[in-house]
């Protein structure tokens, strides 16, 4: 029995190892089975990116498939030259949701093996997707493509519109150059000086039209015809003005029905007891018009003459006279090859030849030396005269003027027989000029330059003008913006009003306080009444405020007339805009584009409307992105 | 002392039955396996090189016999030419491996989205079809050919 028990025992050894060996070679085989029969997976890659090329390339011309030809019967395709990609596109732009799937449905049928579902999208929106069997392994494949958008026609019309000729409320300001005198006489026989200025005023239609005077002369004494609009069109006498303290005066008057289509004329007639009669800076002629006008083409080559005043002196009981005048001229900072020219003209000049002495530029000077003299830009003369003739002409050309010109504002300062407050002609000593009848022997200043552009064909100027406001004082800022749809700025002056001036200085900045000197006086009394602001220190954008600040070093007021005018350009063409179904739509859409870019400045008379008919553009809209994903 | 020589040879006999187990596995092991993960790693590289070779214009894009450098059968955008077609149908079986830079066996052919094959050649495919019992790997991609979308199937085999 012992022997048996330990047989069993043995047995049971033999058994356990055959079991252990069997559990172990089975799970071994198993896993060995499992690991060699896996395949890798590689076509998930290769169906997203081969489906997508496939259908990028797939001309509809190409295809032989009678749903897609049921489409082109039934006019839901017109263009057999698309993709299947862009056909897709332009279903889902148009939003055919149903021809979409059944169109991708009918061409990738049966395509992928049963055990694959693939979906084609469009900027994430699906067109077609076969959901059998849910994803496990996923792949995308994505491609741009432009022309379409969801919901924007594909096919149909644009316009674009110009206004050929065009109608605008604009403003004109006509700065008064500042000139004397007359000089020191009595209420029987005062001194008196006689200023004639002519302008043009071509194709306009003047709505409303201000006269600011700024002048000083007598306010007492007798009453007399101060200022005359064209041969008697319209006159004012002294006692009409309102004195404002002392013997300078400033008022304004309404003068739009004195004014005249055409060549203008206004004389003004100062008169002094005891001290001398001239224009203050700020005399200026502001005129509102209306134009009918064609679009302008701009000159890249500038020569523009500013023509003097025509100033007589006439003596008053006290035997003298004396001729001034100061004009500013403007030279644009972005300007080439300048050159300037000056012709001055005098007439009944005196050959001074007496011992009088006057308070100069430096110091006492004899009269007798300077019965002419000129100033250009500084505060030591350009040139003077001892010995002039009766009626002197001083001729100056480029190669003499050049190298004093400066950029923004010049100003020449013309004296015959007189300085500051002292005079030693006698008779009617007289700065000539005629612009209208005699141009050629007037004195003027003759400026040439050249500007790489002006202005756009197709670009109307508007101008603008605003006053400072608030109280007089002797420093004054404004600040200003151009408007919404200024193309390019245009020029921008600084309109002075004084009622007593000295020297001034002007800033400008887009930020306050200004910190750019934009001109300040060379000399004393050299304040004209229009200093040029150059563009580079201002700002075209509407969002930008621009600060002009004027300081007047003796503290004279500045009075709230004082202006700013500036000019910019408004486009008078829009381009093409969104693709309307019917031509009627586009062009009224691109008529509505123009009166909004126009404004309230400038209403567009003759417009000429281009509309064109728009297919299967490219750029017109999108991109948009199509993926196709592909999964088991 | 009998006992424990008893006890002895039953524990001999039980190892040496495990033992002869393990090397009967071993065989099996070493026999299955040259080694069969390396070998369908290599089979889907050369699919894989195959099929992206043939989706192609080929070098030059056109090719002839006597100058391929890669074999391929579209215009550069999914679309099969028939001339390249009849032109790899046509190149010796050996050539054309090396072209296709394998050594092993290929089999190409095209089927309608319903399953019906494309004669190429009048042929059922190019290349040698693969025996059931071999390893293969097959490669499905999308073509372009006579006005329908088809499928090339791929089939590299040892």
């Amino acid at each position: 029995m012992a022997i048996n028990r330990i047989n069993k025992k043995g047995l049971f050894f033999i058994i356990d190892a055959l079991l252990a060996s069997a559990i172990i070679l089975g799970g071994l085989l198993l896993i060995t089975s499992n690991y060699v029969s896996r395949q890798p997976n590689v076509h998930l890659n290769y169906l997203s990116q081969d489906l997508i090329n496939s259908l990028s390339n797939y001309h509809l011309y190409e295809i032989n498939n009678s749903y897609v030809q049921e489409l082109i019967d039934n006019g839901n395709i017109t263009n057999t030259d698309n993709t299947i990609i862009e056909q897709a596109g332009e279903f889902w732009a148009e939003g055919k949701n149903s021809i979409v799937y059944a169109f991708l449905g009918n061409i990738t049928e049966g395509i992928l093996p049963d055990n694959y579902g693939y979906g084609i999208w469009m900027d994430k929106e699906v067109l077609y997707k076969k959901d059998s069997p849910p994803p496990y392994s996923r792949s995308s494949s994505r491609k741009l493509i432009s022309g379409i958008g969801k919901a924007l026609p594909i096919k149909g019309y644009i316009s674009r519109a110009m206004a050929t000729t065009y109608s605008q409320n604009s403003t004109l300001i006509i700065p008064f150059y500042t000139a004397g005198a007359g000089w020191y006489g009595s209420q029987t026989n005062p001194g008196e000086v006689v200023i004639d200025k002519y302008f043009e005023m071509n194709n306009v239609s003047v709505t409303n039209a201000t006269f600011y005077i700024s002048v000083h002369i007598q306010s007492g004494g007798p009453n007399y015809e101060i200022i005359n609009f064209n041969n008697g069109t319209c006159i004012f006498y002294k006692d009409d003005l309102n004195f404002i303290g002392g013997d300078g005066t400033f008022d304004t008057r309404q003068v739009t029905g004195c004014l005249v289509s055409g060549t203008n004329h206004i004389q003004l007639k100062l008169q002094n007891l005891g001290y001398n009669a001239h224009i203050h800076p700020g005399m200026l002629l502001k005129v509102n018009y209306f134009l009918n006008g064609s679009l302008p083409f701009y000159e890249n080559q500038f020569s523009k003459r500013y023509y003097f005043d025509n100033v007589v002196s006439y003596e008053g009981s006290n035997k003298l006279s004396g001729a001034w005048q100061m004009v500013p001229f403007f030279i644009p900072e972005d300007a080439t090859n300048i050159s300037a020219a000056i012709n001055i003209h005098g007439k009944n000049i005196r050959d001074y030849t007496g011992n009088l002495r006057f308070d100069s530029w430096d110091g006492k000077k004899y009269a007798r030396d300077y019965d002419y003299i000129l100033f250009l830009n500084e505060n030591s003369p350009f040139d003077y005269d001892n010995h002039p003739p009766m009626n002197p002409q001083y001729n100056y050309s480029g190669a003499q003027v050049n190298s004093r010109l400066v950029e923004g504002t010049n100003i020449i300062s013309v004296y015959f027989n007189n300085y500051g407050d002292q005079a030693w002609g006698g008779g009617m000593p007289q700065i000539y000029s005629d612009p209208i009848n005699d141009p050629e022997n007037s004195s003027y200043i003759e400026v040439n330059y050249s500007l790489e552009r002006v202005a756009p064909y197709g670009h109307i100027p508007f101008t603008q003008v605003q006053e400072f406001g608030g109280a007089a004082h002797w420093q004054k800022e404004t600040s200003f913006s151009f408007p919404e749809g200024a193309g390019m700025m245009g020029n921008v002056f600084a309109h002075i009003v004084q009622q007593y001036s000295y020297m001034v200085d002007v800033d400008a900045d887009t930020y306050t306080p200004p910190l750019n000197r934009v001109f300040s006086s060379p000399s004393a009394r050299a304040v004209p009444t229009a200093v040029y602001i150059p563009k580079n220190v201002l700002d075209l954008s509407p969002n930008a405020n621009n600060y002009i600040r004027i300081t007047d070093r003796a503290r004279n007021d500045l009075l709230p007339y004082t202006a700013v005018e500036y000019t910019f350009y408004i486009p008078s063409m829009i381009g093409y805009g969104r693709v309307f179904s019917t031509q009627a739509e586009a062009e009224e859409d691109a008529l509505n584009r123009l009166s909004d870019l126009l404004g309230d400045f400038i209403s567009g008379d003759n417009i000429i409307l281009e509309s064109s008919q728009m297919n299967d553009v490219p750029t017109m809209w999108g991109p948009a992105v199509v993926e196709v994903r592909v999964w088991h | 002392m009998g006992r424990a020589q008893i006890w002895f040879t039953d524990f001999m006999i039980g190892i040496l039955i495990f033992v002869i187990v393990i090397f009967i596995y071993y065989l099996y092991a070493h026999g299955i396996d040259d080694d069969p993960s390396e070998i369908i790693a290599d089979l889907v590289l050369d699919a894989k090189t195959i099929s992206s070779s043939l989706v192609t214009a080929g070098t030059p894009a056109d090719w002839s016999a006597d100058n391929v450098q890669v074999i391929g059968l579209t215009d550069g955008k999914q679309r099969i030419i028939q001339e390249k077609l009849g032109l790899f149908a046509n190149i010796s079986y050996n050539q054309a491996k090396t072209r296709l830079r394998t050594s092993y066996d290929y089999y190409i052919q095209l089927y309608y989205p319903n399953g019906t094959i494309i004669p190429i050649d009048s042929q059922q495919g190019i290349g040698l079809p693969p025996d059931n019992t071999t390893n293969q790997v097959k490669i499905n991609r999308i073509v372009i050919y006579d006005s329908a979308l088809v499928n090339m199937v791929v089939r590299v085999w040892q």
